[in-house]
């Protein structure tokens, strides 16, 4: 354990699209000592090669609800559910059957349906003839959540319904305890709705793929777990990566040098995708938390405690001994093993479709609009405040 | 380790193996080289070419330094 006094997480966001405030914690020592918004305490896990291993390692669970896990805010369960079992052999079950939608081939058939989406969206922003928008409504929530009703066959007229109750449900101290558990139950009774519908009206869609495993062989897939990957789903299929398309073209964005460079070849889009991926994530390492089954000895020797509740640092990215020049944005970088989706057998369910999105999205906005650059200096981007990720409350941008 | 070589020319040959049972469906791998590494039916891989050209080796061995299981093995090439 470390010898310092615990620090509060997430870490204060830094204001601008700039260097991350706190990837210096990765230099502090390999586990450092942190209380999470609930007053609880765990550590956080700063290196990377600490945090590659430890993704793979199976002596920390993600079973929330079997092991007394801190939790995140006083009230709020965000993750615990007792019904669900979050580690194997279980969820290696449930995800096997989950990621047949998420094939290299079912991908690519899906891809021609995110190009015209994105097309779509870019007409309608043109069609303004204002020459400028705000990024996010405008285009990064509408892309994802799109394609995500589409592959899922959720019909896209709830959006601002199941928008309103996730947001809710992922605050993390933006509203009292009272509404985020509201949020959470009625976008519970939102799914139970959705799925019985679905039932009735079965279409080509995951949803329908998965109520047909239930139908066929309840034990392999419970309603209740149905619902689960459903809520989840949902969630995962655009929160993070809105925030993502938004992140990553503030950071570009707000540096004219990359963009043009990117602008004038735009062959290095999948690699400045990773490079902004990796440079500045959306996100806090909430969503990595797990429970110490057992001791666990890190790199130099310092043991992670049985017992303890364990954070995974996204600014393990940031870790110089893996990553030449790590704070200089560099859209050419080569292997760029960076840990934004994760790794071990939670790697990140939709980090396939989120890619192509990413790619989707930045040689669309870019091709469309070449002169796409902030409409106000990138210091003085709003973050928004009390939820789970970073991001930006707004991207106001012109071309 | 046997069957293999140092990759000094387009005519040695490397040897891949890859876990089907711990494969997460990342789609790495089939992205990086999609004539080596392809999928089933349920996403998980399948190795296409086990012996592909030693010219691949910089390729294979991203592919599997960045397999979040660790499912893949590249015979005849130094652990990176």
């Amino acid at each position: 354990m470390s010898s310092k006094c615990p620090v509060s997480y997430p870490f204060p966001w830094a204001p601008a699209p700039d260097v991350p405030a706190d990837w210096r914690s990765v230099r502090e020592g390999p586990l450092l000592d942190i209380t999470l918004p609930s007053g609880d305490p765990a550590v956080l896990v700063t290196r990377y090669k600490d945090v590659r291993r430890l993704y793979a390692d199976e002596r920390l669970s993600r079973n929330w609800a079997r092991h007394p896990v801190s939790r995140i805010s006083a009230s709020n369960d965000l993750f615990a559910d007792p019904e669900i079992d979050n580690d194997p052999p279980r969820y290696l079950v449930e995800r096997g059957i989950v990621m047949r939608a998420f094939s290299h081939r079912r991908l690519e058939a899906l891809r021609p349906v995110v190009r015209q989406i994105t097309g779509d969206l870019l007409d309608a922003m043109e069609a303004d003839g204002s020459n400028e928008a705000e990024l996010m409504e405008a285009f990064a929530f509408p892309l994802p959540i799109l394609v995500i009703c589409h592959m899922l066959g959720v019909p896209p007229q709830d959006r601002d319904k199941f928008r309103t109750l996730i947001d809710g449900y992922l605050s993390v101290s933006k509203l009292s305890d009272e509404e985020v558990e509201r949020c959470r139950v009625q976008y519970w009774d939102y799914l139970s709705e959705l799925i019985a519908a679905k039932r009735a009206d079965p279409g080509d869609d995951l949803i329908s793929d998965l109520i047909k495993v239930n139908a066929e062989d309840p034990d392999k897939l419970t309603d209740h777990q149905l619902q689960h990957w459903v809520k989840t789903l949902l969630i995962a299929g655009y929160v993070t990566t809105a925030s993502q398309i938004g992140t990553g073209m503030a950071v570009l964005l707000h540096r004219p040098a990359a963009a043009a460079e990117l602008k004038a070849d735009l062959s290095l889009v999948p690699s400045a995708v990773e490079e902004l991926l990796r440079y500045q994530i959306m996100g806090t390492s909430l969503g990595s938390l797990r429970y110490a089954l057992e001791d666990i000895t890190l790199q130099d020797g310092t043991v992670v405690p049985k017992g303890s509740t364990v954070l995974l640092s996204v600014e393990s990215n940031m870790d110089e001994e893996v990553f030449t020049d790590p704070t200089t944005l560099d859209i050419r970088r080569e292997d760029n093993h960076h840990l934004t989706f994760g790794a071990g057998i939670h790697f990140c369910a939709g980090a396939a479709l989120a890619r192509m999105e990413l790619q989707e999205a930045t040689a669309g906005l870019l091709r469309r609009f070449p002169s796409l650059a902030l409409a106000v200096p990138g210091e003085d981007l709003v973050r928004p405040v009390g939820g789970f990720l970073a991001g930006y409350a707004a991207i106001p941008v012109k071309w | 380790m046997p069957g293999t070589g140092t990759p000094d020319g387009p005519e040695t040959r490397l040897t891949v193996v890859a876990d089907n049972e711990t494969c997460v469906t990342s789609n790495l791998c089939v992205n990086r080289l999609p004539e080596v590494f392809g999928q089933d039916e349920d996403g998980c891989v399948v190795v296409l070419d086990p012996h592909p050209s030693a010219e691949l080796a910089r390729e294979l061995l991203r592919a599997r330094r960045s397999c979040p299981t660790r499912s893949i093995r590249v015979e005849g090439l130094e652990e990176d």
